[in-house]
């Protein structure tokens, strides 16, 4: 009995000691970002062109990749959560591959493919298209890299919505868009939104791809994440107010996609 | 009126109906009973349309509504053929109030705003829930909610109402005092409806006509008596609870019929079949009287034949009012009684008691 009651605190104390490694380990670092910073500093970087306009580059992309990814994504997750169809099973694996794939790979990919030297460069140029070194070449490898997000949160919203509801809905009316409209929409919105926003942070912090295919021209295809790399060396303070930057938009993100998550339906006033 | 006729439906190697033919008349009201996963949602899917049949033809009022005509294959939407339906769980709109969820089915036809307004309090007033109309569903009693979807499913004036279980989610007193209500709503309205539950009581409040379902069939339809009374098979017997056995004539004619269940030989009043033909008998638990002595009591009984078994009790199971005695008189047999009969018998497991019962009581059908 005693030992008992000594090895169940034990076990607290390993499980408690566990987390609290981790706790530290996150959040030291994230805090030195902001111990090696002062409003002056913070202020004085803001009038720092480099660093005005990668953050204008990075919040026209990545808004622009997630309003393209919804567009998108929505009907192809409508899709995957209400029909059964052959080889329903093969394109959600597909979609699913940019999230394991690693960003450099993706780029390259990208690269491979849409470059002027790729397989469908030489059919865009003739249009007058070159994507490497262009915003919307930042655009296209965000949306690659990012819209498994939306597509896997949206997809799981539709999936909940109770087939009764939809069912009791198509009874009372015809119109099809009408019971999707007013019944599958309200009823998945918070996954639907919990899913948008998932893809714009990851759509901010896109790295890897966008190096890679897009290039690092400031003011054109030079995102926070790339500002913040190439300014490392020749200018840290702007790097690490780059940094806070997005640290403070990503704890934004977290914290609506927490409050999201608790989805209530209609609170009378 | 509405009109099933051998419906066939299979989900991938499973044949969840197997074939159905069913007709309820012009504003009749029918119960459809049957055990869990035998197929009573799928067929009120396949009524309202959400679900397509693989064979067979349902018609509404006289028109053809799932079926083929020449080559062609009819399927008519389910918002076009004039049903409400109440589902299994209420099913309300969670994110509209009382009022929005009632006029759903209105605003589809495009009703002028002042006539939904007054079909609206008019139901409200018909469930007596007007004071709700700006409630969200989570702030209604689940009677409250049942209620509320059935009148969203009467909003847009339904030729034929379908009721999935609409009580089955309730607890058992407001299942029974809503029984009587919406037995009492329903019977002010002129319309065709199919009320589905598991629960046998609650189909003989409900209505006079039961249709008594087995694995994706219908085994038994007919008016309340006529399925208590006679059952027609074994599914259904032994749905309603019955003792039911395998049993030959022994001795058709001449007095008293002789038949044997195993090797024990009984009375009925079975008449008009030959000799060692097999039967199906039934009894009512309740027919069934146990006693410590041999004679027969009960003066109602004096001048019948009766049969007199011994035999040992196995097991006794107490109830709300009653109790289940069974008892092996060679077979088993299942007696139904009071809990002060039973405690008058001072009966315990492994006694030896009598087993008493009329022979007329004994339902016999074919084998
Ligand atoms: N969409 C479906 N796909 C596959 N099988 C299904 C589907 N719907 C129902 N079934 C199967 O059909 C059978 C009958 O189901 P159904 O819901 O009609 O039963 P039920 O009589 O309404 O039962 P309960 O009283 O429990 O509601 C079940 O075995 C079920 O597993
Ligand atoms: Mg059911």
């Amino acid at each position: 009995m005693g030992l008992e009651r000594i090895s169940d605190r034990l076990i607290i104390a390993l499980l408690a000691f566990a987390c609290l490694f981790f706790i530290a380990f996150i959040s030291f670092p994230i805090a030195a970002v902001f111990l090696n910073l002062d409003l002056d500093m913070l202020i004085l970087q803001l009038r720092n062109p480099q660093v005005l306009s990668a953050l204008t580059v990075s919040i026209v992309t990545a808004s622009f990749a997630t309003l393209i990814s919804f567009i998108f994504g929505i009907p192809t997750a409508y899709l995957l959560a209400t029909r059964r169809f052959p080889g329903r099973s093969i394109v959600d694996t597909i979609l699913d591959i940019p999230i394991v794939l690693p960003p450099a790979v993706a780029g390259i990919a990208l690269l491979l493919a849409f470059a002027p030297r790729g397989i469908l460069g030489p059919t865009l140029k003739e249009f007058g298209i070159i994507l490497p070194g262009s915003t919307i070449a930042v655009v296209l490898a965000q949306i690659f890299v990012a819209s498994p997000f939306l597509i896997r949160s949206a997809k799981a919203a539709f999936e909940d919505v109770d087939r009764n509801l939809v069912n009791s809905a198509k009874i009372l009316s015809s119109s099809r868009l009408r019971v999707f409209l007013t019944i599958t929409l309200p009823l998945s919105s918070h996954g639907l939104l919990a899913g948008t926003i998932m893809t714009w942070a990851r759509s901010m912090g896109e790295f890897g791809a966008t190096l890679m295919f897009a290039g690092n021209l400031p003011g054109v295809t030079q995102t926070m994440p790339l500002a913040i790399y190439m300014l490392m060396a020749e200018d840290p303070m702007a790097s690490n107010v780059l940094s806070a930057i997005l640290i403070v938009v990503s704890f934004g993100v977290l914290a609506l996609f927490k409050i999201l998550g608790r989805k209530r339906y209609g609170a009378r006033l | 009126m509405i009109e099933l006729k051998t419906i066939k439906k299979r989900f991938s190697d499973k044949e969840v109906l197997k074939n159905v033919t069913l007709q309820v008349q012009k504003n009749e009201l029918l119960s459809i009973v049957g055990p869990s996963g035998c197929g009573k949602t799928t067929m009120l899917n396949i009524i309202s349309g959400l679900c397509s049949p693989d064979e067979g033809e349902i018609y509404i009022d006289k028109i053809l509504v799932d079926g083929k005509k020449g080559r062609k294959k009819i399927h008519v939407n389910p918002s076009d053929r004039g049903i409400g339906y109440v589902f299994q769980n209420y099913s309300l709109f969670p994110h509209m109030r009382v009022d929005e969820n009632i006029s759903y089915g209105l605003k589809a036809k495009h009703l002028p705003r002042h006539e939904i307004k007054k079909k609206i309090n008019s139901l409200l007033d018909f469930i007596a829930l007007r004071d709700y109309a700006q409630y969200y569903p989570h702030e209604l009693s689940g009677g409250q909610q049942q209620r509320v979807a059935l009148a969203r499913a009467l909003a847009i004036d339904p030729t034929l109402l379908l009721l999935d279980e609409p009580l089955s989610a309730l607890d058992p007193k407001t299942r029974e005092s809503l029984r009587t209500d919406f037995k009492n709503l329903l019977e002010t309205l002129e319309v065709t409806s199919i009320y589905v539950t598991h629960d046998l009581a609650e189909a003989c409040t409900i209505s006079d006509r039961i249709a008594v379902m087995g694995e994706g069939v219908v085994e038994q339809i007919g008016n309340r008596d006529e399925i208590l009374e006679k059952p027609n098979s074994k599914f259904v017997a032994n749905f309603l609870g019955l003792n039911v056995y395998d049993g030959k004539i022994v001795q058709a004619a001449s007095g008293p019929a002789k038949v044997k269940i195993g090797n024990i030989e009984i009375f009925t009043t079975v008449i008009g079949k030959g000799d060692g033909e097999k039967i199906i008998l039934t009894i009512k638990p309740e027919d069934i009287i146990l006693s410590t002595e041999p004679l027969i009591r009960n003066p109602k009984w004096y001048g019948c034949v009766c049969n007199n078994l011994t035999g040992k009790v196995s097991d006794i199971v107490k109830m709300k009012s009653s109790a289940k005695v069974l008892v092996d008189v060679g077979f088993p047999i299942e007696s139904e009684l009071t809990l002060s009969s039973l405690k008058d018998l001072c009966i315990d497991k492994g006694k030896n008691v009598y087993v008493q019962f009329k022979a007329d009581s004994l339902n016999v059908s074919q084998g």
